[in-house]
Formats: C-alpha cells, structure tokens, sequence
C-alpha cells in the first residue's frame, strides 16, 4: 500500500501527471453533469452519435492543421444545432442517428487517410490520451467547462421542466425547441472534452456512466447531479492513479471501473426496492 | 359586472393537418362546472385541450378563457398530459417532480425554499398523496403516478384543470378514488374541470354536463341531451344506440361492436 502512494507522489512530480489530473477533474466534471440531463431526457444514443460526428471533426482538424479539439468542437457544435433545429421526430429516431454517426465516422475515415500519421492519430482521438495534455490545452479546457456549467445553470429550470413534461412546459411558456438546442450545444461541448480523456468510442462511459448510478440512488435532482460529478471526477482519479501504477491505459480502467460501479449499484438498489 | 364564462367556443373550427377534427361548434362552460369530455380514440379530445392552452391555433371561431384569447403560459388554467411511459421508469420523487414544474419555465436554477415547500405540500394533501411523495416514480402504482401528476396540475391555485385521460389504466376501484378527488377540488374551490374520458360510467354520478367529439364535430349537454340514440348517430354520421340498464349506460354502432364499454383498461 504505502508503495502506491509513493508511486502517486512520484508521479505527481511530473507536469504531465499533474496536466492530466487536472484536465481530467474538468473533463470529468463536465460530462457528469451534463450527462445527468442526458440520462433524465433519454438521450444517450444522441450522446454517443456526438462522440462520432466528433471524430470527423477532429480529422479534419488535424488535417487543417487547427488539432483535435477545435475541429472537433466545431463540428459537434454544427450538428449539435442542426439536431436541436430537426426537432424531437429526428432526434428520437434510432435510424436517423445511427445512418449519421455511421457517416460520420466514415467521413473522418477519409480524412485521416489524407494524414500522414494516420494510425496514431487516429488511435489518439478514438480512444484518448489524457497524459498528451499541454498546460495551453488545459486552460482551453477550464475555459469550456466553467462555460458549459454556466450554460447549464441558467438552463437548469426549464430544461428539468421540459425534459419531464414537454407539453406542460410548453403550455407554461417554455421554448422547448430554444432549450433543447442549446442544450445539445452543451453537450456537444461536454462529449468534446471527454474525448480527450478516454476519446470518442468512449465519450459514453463519463457521460451515461455516472449519471446512471447517481440515478439509482438520489430521488431528487441536485443530490443526484452533486453525486454524479463525484463519482465521474472520483473515477477519473482512480483511472489515473490504476494507470500510472498498472501501466495499463486510462481508456481502459474508467469504463472498467463505472462498469462494475454500475453493476454494483444495480444489485444494492434491486434488494432495497424488494425490502 | 359579472364575470365572463369560464370557457367559451365560438363556431371554433380546428384541424389537425388536412382534417377537420372539430368543425362549427359552439358552447359556454360557466366557473364550477364539471364537464366530461368523451368521444372514440383520436376523435381531437386531446386537441380541443391543446387548442385551449395555446398550443395549437384554431382554425375557424374562437376560444376564450375568462373572456381572453388562449395563450401560452396562462396562470388560470392548468393541464394534467396523458400519461408518458418515459416518466414511470424515472427515479426521481413525485416531490422532485413537482418542484420541476413548480418554476420550471422560469430561467436559471433555484433551490427549494419554504413558500415553494408549503404549495407543494398544500397540492400534495389535496390529492393525498403525501405518503409516498418522496418514493421514486418506478415503484409506484398506477393510481399513485396519476395522482402525483394530479397534484402537479393543482400548483399555483388555477381555476380551470384540464385532465387528459387521468383513468388510465386504473383498476375501477383506483377509477373512482380518483374522480372523487377530482371532484372534491371541484366542488369545494369552484374550480372548472374538464375531465377526458372514454366511458361516461364511472362519472355518471360527478359530471355536470358532457363534451362529446366524434366524427369531426362536438356536442355539450347533459348526460340526457348528449349521450342517446339521436344525439350520437348525428355526430358519429352512422347510425348509434345507447342502451341503459339500471343506471349503466352502453354505447354501440348498428354493427353491434360496442365504442365505450370495457376500453378504458387498453394501453396507447
């Protein structure tokens, strides 16, 4: 035990171990809580299909030569808008985001192969490589997540209202159409930074992974947000940690890890409700 | 001066793409009525109600609610939706699930506080449902979801309720705890209600008049003035029979096939 720790604190000599703890704990953060609203809304599907319109951004990024991130930031944010503007029939439908998440990646495909270094591209962007993280990088992503919080509080009301009662919240006055938009906005920027820890084919993971827990045990909404940014930033921290000490990668050990949180919290609630 | 009628139609005209669901019908609710609305599935129950909360325009004539127009977020008038499949699998609180739409079409976040607490509660007890206000939604039954979301629809003290198809899938016993309650709020707030049905048996006993839409146009009367023979067969443009036995009432098409009897226990 003792040996892990000084394995931590060795570890936390590097900048790169500290880049990645922090640019985790953002990342990670953002994800949970935006993520609570994509379980309530039941939109996860929607979620993953950000993730993969992600990835053909992020090529052309690196073939534009603007990285990752800005490309991917941009092109999530483009479809983001377009599915906030096709309304509820297309988002809601199976089809249609599968036959676009599909393209998609089959687009960024194509771009990649303009690229040169092609398989580590594109083995950084499906899966992540949270420890490539550069201190400018880092303040990029702070600035993201304290937006994208912002923007999650001041649409905090009428989104719970419109996610729960979408006829009552538009008979009350809502802009069911302005919120959902906007809405998805967020969460194309959250599925934008959780890429960069466990990248796109694993966005899933901190955006459905703790709200879904945190779910299964709050009945009512700022306990169960507070509780899932926990377990979404506690995760991560672990991952680094089990990564750092095992050699195995972050990718690996945070779906891992939620995974059997999950299953956990599943059996523990199943007995409760039978009590 | 006296108060203007709490619902008004005027040769209201609506339309829902290419169709008329209701066409020419006229008719005034006063404050404190109880009024049953019935009619065959898809018939534009659900769309009358939409057309008085500013949903949906009218096509033809009007509506007025306490002599104005319908508009969105309009304080008077509340509206209980048919249930949604989505919400039983949600493990928030009935609780939670108020305070959602307590301030929901306000921007920004709050937190609870002990004036949002006490209406709560208040909506809570009318519909006695505080003991199982802080269980989650998925293992709650039936009558207690429609009663949380009864209870949603009492916030804010209005004075029209709107309730679509507040039965069902309730069992007859679940049927009449829940009109009761209905029709307590009715009786002692004065409080308007338009009560959307299948089958007028259960509310025989409550309803003060009956909204009939069928076949593209709407009738309000008595229980006696809507529901018989003539009355249905011109609505329905086919020939209809209402038999009664003891206080029951059956409504069948000449085909034999029964509309009302035994439909409220099917699933949408």
């Amino acid at each position: 035990m003792a040996n892990i720790f000084t394995n931590i604190s060795d570890a936390l000599q590097y900048d790169f171990v500290r880049a990645a703890l922090e640019a985790g704990t953002v990342c990670a953060l953002l994800a949970a809580a935006v993520g609570y609203f994509v379980v309530l809304r039941q939109m996860a599907f929607a979620g993953h299909a950000l993730g993969h319109i992600g990835f053909a951004g992020a090529c052309a990024g690196v073939v534009l030569g603007w990285g990752p991130l800005p490309g991917m930031l941009a092109l999530n944010i483009v479809a983001a808008a377009g599915m906030g503007a096709l309304g509820k029939r297309v988002q809601e439908s199976d089809l249609i985001i599968g036959m676009t998440l599909s393209f998609a990646l089959g687009l960024g495909t194509f771009f990649l192969a303009m690229f040169r270094g092609y398989a580590g591209q594109a083995t950084t962007i499906l899966f992540g490589n949270i420890l490539a993280v550069s201190p400018g990088q880092l303040w990029g992503m702070l600035a993201l997540t304290v937006f994208g919080l912002l923007g999650l509080l001041v649409l905090f009301r009428p989104l719970l209202f419109a996610t729960l009662e979408p006829e009552l919240a538009q008979a009350k006055g809502v802009p069911l159409r302005l919120v959902s938009t906007l809405f998805y906005m967020l969460v194309a920027v959250a599925v934008a930074m959780a890429s960069q820890i466990v990248g796109v084919l694993l966005v899933f993971t901190l955006l459905i992974g703790p709200p879904a827990i945190a779910l299964r045990f709050c009945r009512t909404v700022w306990p169960g947000l507070a509780l899932s940014v926990a377990i979404g930033v506690g995760v991560t921290w672990a991952s680094l940690v089990l990564a750092y000490v095992t050699d195995d990668p972050v990718s690996f050990w945070a779906p891992t890890l939620l995974f059997v949180f999950y299953l956990l919290s599943a059996a523990l609630t199943r007995r409760n409700r039978h009590a | 001066m006296t108060e203007a009628p709490a619902i008004v139609f005027k040769q209201l005209g609506l339309r829902y793409g290419d169709h008329d669901v209701i066409a020419d019908f006229s008719g005034t609710i006063e404050g404190g009525e109880f009024v049953a609305v019935l009619g065959p599935n898809g018939a534009g129950k659900s769309t009358l109600l939409r057309a008085m909360l500013g949903l949906m325009p009218s096509h033809a004539g009007s509506i007025e609610i306490f002599g104005h127009g319908p508009h969105r977020g309009c304080t008077q008038i509340a509206y209980m939706p048919q249930w949604r499949s989505q919400n039983s699998a949600s493990s928030l609180s009935g609780r939670a699930y108020l305070h959602a739409v307590l301030d929901g079409h306000q921007w920004g976040f709050a937190g609870r506080n002990p004036a949002k607490n006490e209406i709560i509660h208040e909506a809570l007890h009318a519909v006695d449902a505080e003991a199982f206000a802080d269980r989650p939604f998925n293992v709650l039954s039936g009558g207690e979801r429609q009663r949380i979301s009864l209870a949603q629809s009492l916030l804010g003290r209005p004075r029209i309720l709107l309730l679509d198809e507040p039965l069902l899938n309730l069992d007859p016993r679940r049927q009449g705890e829940l009109i009761d309650i209905v029709h307590g709020i009715c009786h002692r707030e004065k409080v308007t209600v338009l009560f959307v049905g299948h089958d007028i048996n259960p509310l025989t006993k409550v309803v003060d008049r009956v909204l009939y839409v069928a076949g593209g146009r709407a009738a309000l009367g008595s229980v006696d003035e809507v529901i018989n023979s003539e009355s249905l067969t011109n609505l329905y443009h086919t020939p209809m029979k209402v038999l009664r036995l003891e206080d029951m009432v059956f409504i069948l098409a000449e085909d034999q096939r029964t509309i009302e009897h035994g439909e409220h226990f099917h699933q949408h």
